[in-house]
């Protein structure tokens, strides 16, 4: 038998390029914007002198406990103890047991894991398309002219970085190669922070509490909805939210998770600020006035202080 | 057909024509309704806050629309409008395109361009009170809704602490010295005046009788370290009964002149549309609208509707007690306050803006008596300057 050598090169350059996912129609193959990637580390977990300290270092002490590799405890130091567990696992998965977990290890850990069964949907009715986020009960649900259509399991953010509570907007999609934000992403308006919704590499962590704030999904649910979300598409997150500080200044430009709590307070009590974008701007501004001037509060230094105390906002 | 049948025919015709003619003028001096098929208006409303016992505001005023626009196959732009631009407009500080029908705001102002819609209001229809407030030269510059008192909010000590049931037992008294309210309560009263001697002894009586400025005065009153808050709308009113742990009844506003009354402004809606057609649109629009409000007001907050016909409504759903409401009614005696025009509104809005801080440093105790005139004149010459 003669062996075809430019067949077998020709057939594998096929079979790699059939990994990769297809290229998107005016976004960024793969590449996601920095202020997205603060949230989901890119760079590999490596063993060090000075253990690495990285908030995916939680998730991966979570699977390794899970699969009976590690026993102790539940931080996000990269420990020798839980470097020790890596390197166990990489023996059992016939990889290079060097305590380096990348791409491949990611992988590996995520063996067994799968979303459950849904039966295959076609597009979603006509109507306008929005997005419900419930942290509570981490679901996702995708409305059509506000009527849910249907849902999905979510991991959301993790009690000291909880996901932020208000109406935002996709403004920015991508597709990657896997990697902590699987294969697929979407970045929201958050003006404080960088927050998205994406695919994870972690799949064992949706139904609970592991990001840094944002909305995580199994790579085939967020590949589901992908294409059928436009730019543009409003993402209503509600759930739990951190304690808020209103003895800090909020007035014109504030950017603030006070400021949603705020305008869910306006529109609550008849005066409706438009989106809670967690943005203090001039239709916020104007509806703060109103307040006022409706309860003949005084328009001075502590204006938004009266404002929030009449409309019951503690 | 017999001569004698031929009169009674044209006798009969002649009485049917003028009972018909009867028929159709509702008012004197009012026409006949015209025919408004086809005219299309924009209407500046504002929103109101959610309140226990009334329905939403805005979904009220889209009906009373829908209704008028199906009625009369007229189109109505509706829109809410922030008050701020309202009042910017009215006033003439910002210019532009503006509607056939403005809501006036609760602290109102006559623009140039009201319209008179006295010919429109039935006579002896409204609260004598309401129709003045508006009534300039002889013309009714507005469509009243309600009256829109302010007062002082004083906790009621429950009966058996007092000896006497349910009296109200003003003790600590705070202040909102920055309110729309706190100034022109006093100075718009008969024999006051924006005189610079006026605010000041004004000012030193508050804080003789109820010490220095209380730096958050609301917080006072939730905690319960304040008896006695004011100036007070009825809406902040309602804010203070849920607050509160108890019975909250407005008290009249005392002043240095030794009275004690109840203040008020008459929010209405004015008519701004030049042109024959929509004028009347707008006109009829208007009084469906002030008397929707005026309802709405009465249910949500006590407001007293400047419709006689709706004093029913006061006296039923405004959860107002009998002793209340009996004072606000009288308090519509005497003294009838009326809605400034736009340039003194202006003039009045400016110089409570400079005087606020001075007022404030005063109250609190950094400023004394003495630098307190001479800041006031400074302030009053500066803005009436010629």
């Amino acid at each position: 038998m003669r062996f075809h050598f430019k067949g077998a090169l020709a057939l594998l350059v096929i079979l790699a390029s059939s990994s990769l996912p297809p290229a998107s129609g005016g976004a960024s193959p793969g590449e996601v914007p920095m202020f997205l990637a603060l949230d989901e580390p890119l760079e590999p977990l490596f063993p060090s002198v000075v253990p690495m300290r990285r908030h995916d270092v939680y998730d991966l002490k979570v699977r390794l406990k899970d699969l009976g590799f590690y026993s102790g405890p539940l931080d996000d130091s990269y420990d020798p103890a839980c470097v020790d567990a890596v390197k166990r696992f990489q023996v059992g998965y016939w990889l290079d047991a060097d305590g380096t977990v990348e791409f491949s290890t990611w992988r590996a850990l995520a063996h067994g894991v799968a979303r459950p069964e849904k039966p295959a949907i076609g597009p979603p009715p006509e109507g306008v398309l929005s997005i419900e986020v419930d942290t509570q009960k981490l679901g996702l649900t995708l409305m059509v002219d506000g009527k849910p259509w249907r849902t999905y399991p979510i991991a959301a953010g993790k009690w000291e970085a909880m996901t932020p509570v208000g109406e935002w907007r996709i403004i920015d999609k991508g597709y990657r190669a896997g990697g902590p934000f699987g294969s697929r992403w979407m970045a929201l308006d958050v003006p404080w922070g960088g927050y998205g919704i994406h695919g994870t590499n972690m799949p064992w962590t949706i139904g609970g509490y592991f990001s840094v704030g944002c909305i995580r999904m199994f790579n085939e649910d967020v590949e589901e909805i992908f294409e059928m979300i436009p730019y543009g598409t409003l993402v209503v997150v509600k759930g739990y939210r951190p304690q808020l500080d209103f003895t800090k200044p909020i007035g014109p430009g504030s950017r603030l998770p006070e400021v949603v709590a705020l305008q869910q307070a306006l529109r609550a009590n008849g005066f409706d600020a438009g989106r809670c974008d967690g943005v203090y701007g001039t239709v916020t501004a104007a509806k703060v006035r109103d307040v006022a001037s409706t309860y003949g509060l005084p328009y001075g230094k502590h204006l938004v202080r009266d404002v929030l105390r009449v409309l019951g906002v503690k | 057909m017999s001569r004698r049948s031929r009169v009674a025919a044209l006798v009969c015709a002649a009485l049917l024509l003028s009972v018909l003619e009867g028929c159709q003028t509702r008012a004197k001096g009012v026409p006949v309704e015209p025919d408004l098929t086809g005219v299309s208006i924009v209407v500046w409303d504002a929103d109101q806050p959610a309140a226990p016992g009334a329905p939403a505001y805005r979904a009220e005023a889209a009906r009373v629309v829908r209704d008028f626009c199906a009625r009369y196959k007229v189109d109505v732009d509706l829109q809410f409008i922030d008050r701020q631009s309202i009042v910017d407009f009215l006033s003439g500080r910002k210019s532009g395109e503006g509607p056939a029908l403005a809501f006036s705001t609760e602290w109102p102002l006559v623009p140039e361009a009201a319209r008179d819609a006295g010919p429109y209001l039935v006579q002896g229809g409204y609260l004598d009170a309401a129709i003045d407030y508006w009534r300039q030269d002889g013309r009714t510059l507005a469509i009243p809704s309600y009256v829109h008192w302010l007062c002082a909010g004083s906790r009621v000590k429950p009966a058996g602490e007092t000896g006497e049931t349910g009296a109200a037992m003003p003790e600590r008294t705070v202040y909102l010295s920055g309110s729309p309210g706190f100034l022109r309560s006093v100075l718009d009263l008969p024999g006051a005046g924006w005189d610079a001697g006026v605010v000041a002894s004004f000012l030193s009586w508050v804080k003789a009788e109820y010490g220095a400025l209380e730096p958050d005065p609301l917080g006072a009153w939730s905690e319960g370290s304040a008896e006695v808050l004011y100036p007070v709308t009825p809406f902040l009113l309602t804010w203070m009964k849920s607050a509160a742990k108890g019975e909250v009844e407005p008290l009249p506003l005392r002043n240095p002149f030794g009275e004690a009354r109840f203040c008020y402004t008459v929010p209405g809606y004015m008519v701004l549309a030049a042109n024959g057609l929509e004028r009347e649109c707008a006109t009829r629009l208007g009084k469906e609208l002030a008397a929707n409000l005026g309802r709405w007001a009465a249910r949500a907050v006590g407001g007293m509707p400047a419709l006689a016909d709706d004093m029913a409504v006061f006296n039923i759903e405004s959860h107002l007690g009998y002793p209340a409401r009996l004072a606000l009614l009288s308090s519509l005696t005497g003294h009838r306050f009326r809605a400034p025009s736009a340039q003194e509104f202006l003039l009045h809005e400016s110089i409570e803006e400079a005087l606020s801080p001075v007022a404030a440093d005063f109250l609190s105790g950094k400023t004394g008596e003495g630098d307190l005139l001479s800041s006031i004149q400074d302030i009053l010459e500066r803005h009436t300057r010629p």
